[in-house]
């Protein structure tokens, strides 16, 4: 097994590092968007512990971090993704330049969703799922294949409960680290 | 010269004692389920055991339960069938009692072993009403006459005949029954991480054969397919990283863990295709029983 590991392994260890000697000039943007990304996840740290309930629901604080969201994804983020820039930090894979339209949709569907939640802040009350066709994902229950072929928009996500908007956003997040993120612990 | 013939006599008894242990038939015969299956009760089983997360390739949107997304691992690529009640491709042509000795038993309606790709250990315990329950969903579900998505089992474990000594040195039920003494919630989280979640086909190690390493339960391991790691989630690691009931409990519904980080890799398809899908008091149950010093 070892064996098995060190083979896979060792071809990836050489490939990263010829790439880092190959995008010199890329530490910047690498760099920048794991910033990018460690602000994101203080927003939602903030987001979380208010929709969990351990922290007092707060309208203004929501629409606050949603927007900073909002403000840095969508061409922020693409733009921090200039092609095979990859660095031993970094825990991006190469599938984001091979298939980079569904990467630019992540992008852009979080820019969407942020700014759906924005607007979404003042409805509280949560929805509500079940029914065996939603277990089965037959209807457009949250992150299945009938979700993912209906278009977000501002406006449709400006009307739903701000709890249910902020779990399309974290599940844009989800979906988008499932495809490109390495998972290193 | 006798004792050449007692050891010859020896070395056919041990051969012939070996392909019995080989070719036998290994499916313990079950007596035949009778019972009506609720469908509601049914798909909820099935998001809580994979089924539709594993069964389903979400990226393709080729149906549900229509077949997976390709599995790559130290042993070749597997991808999970297309177990829609096509005729032509999937479960059509099966009884409610094929289907039981599939689940509970990992062996197919014409004899032949699953490759543990398959998790059926875990779904050993399955009721007789579990069983009917599942099986209800199917007609529910559009039939997709397609064909299984390729696997390519890399070669000697491409031989099949391989599985029925692996399901018997290997392939015991992983127990998940009820602890006396325990609460009911330790119980039911008991019951659903290691039996239908059957989170230990990650988060343990296995050795060089593909079975689970029973000493290091949970203890995580970084030969994944695909190269993803899997960390330990043993009580004492678990509580070592801050873990808490509330915060384990919001992971499994949403991903973000207590950082503000969103799980990604493989956990992101268990969480959105299967424990999104549970009650909040499951989920609870889950991460009590995870965070339960053992």
């Amino acid at each position: 097994m070892r064996l098995i590991t060190s083979f896979l392994i060792l071809p990836a260890i050489l490939m990263t590092s010829s790439l880092t000697l190959a995008h010199e000039g890329a530490e910047g943007v690498i760099q920048e968007r794991m910033d990018l990304m460690s602000n994101f996840s203080k927003s939602v740290k903030t987001l979380s512990a208010m929709m969990k309930g351990n922290t007092a629901y707060d309208a203004n604080i929501v629409r606050n971090e949603a927007g900073k969201i909002a403000a840095s994804s969508g061409k922020h983020i693409t733009g921090l993704f200039p092609e095979n820039s990859l660095s031993v930090e970094s825990e991006a894979t190469l599938a984001i330049w091979k298939d980079w339209p569904a990467f630019e949709r992540y992008a852009m569907d979080l820019e969407i969703t942020a700014k759906g939640l924005v607007q979404a802040a003042d409805n509280t009350g949560s929805s509500e799922a079940g029914g065996v066709n939603s277990l089965l994902g037959l209807t457009a229950a949250p992150g299945t294949p009938a979700a993912a072929t209906m278009p977000l928009t501002v406006e449709a996500l400006a009307s739903m409960p701000a709890q249910e908007v902020f779990g399309k956003m974290t599940q844009n997040c989800s979906g988008c680290h499932k495809k490109f993120r390495m998972e290193k612990d | 010269m006798r004792s050449a013939w007692g050891v010859f006599a020896l070395f056919i008894a041990t051969g012939a004692a070996f392909l019995i242990w080989m070719f036998m038939p290994i499916q313990a015969s079950q007596p035949a389920i009778t019972l009506t299956g609720d469908p509601a009760r049914g798909a909820y089983l099935a998001r809580m055991s994979g089924c539709i997360a594993c069964h389903t390739n979400e990226e393709k949107a080729s149906g549900i339960l229509a077949g997976g997304a390709a599995l790559e691992s130290p042993f070749g690529v597997f991808a999970a069938p297309n177990i829609t009640l096509s005729p032509e491709h999937g479960l059509g042509r099966w009884s409610i009692d094929d289907f039981a000795t599939a689940v509970r038993q990992g062996i197919s309606p014409q004899g032949r072993p699953y490759y543990p790709a398959f998790p059926y250990q875990f779904y050993s315990g399955f009721s007789d009403q579990d069983i009917a329950d599942l099986w209800s969903v199917l007609p529910r579900v559009p039939v997709v006459d397609a064909p299984d998505p390729a696997t390519d089992i890399r070669f000697p474990f491409s031989i099949r005949a391989g599985l029925k000594p692996w399901q018997r040195l290997f392939g015991a039920p992983v127990a998940a029954s009820p602890v006396s003494g325990q609460s009911a919630d330790y119980n039911r989280g008991r019951f659903i991480v290691e039996g239908p979640a059957h989170c230990a086909a990650c988060h343990t190690p296995r050795n060089m054969a593909g079975a689970l390493k029973t000493q290091s339960w949970f203890a995580g391991t970084t030969l994944l397919p695909g190269g993803e790691n899997a960390p330990a989630i043993d009580a004492r690691s678990l509580s070592a990283n801050g873990w808490t009931v509330a915060d384990l409990a919001y992971a499994l519904q949403t991903g973000i863990t207590p950082q503000g980080d969103v799980l990604g890799g493989s956990m992101a398809e268990v969480i959105l295709g299967g424990t999104q899908f549970l009650t909040e008091e499951d989920r609870r149950a889950m991460a009590i029983y995870l965070l339960a010093e053992p």
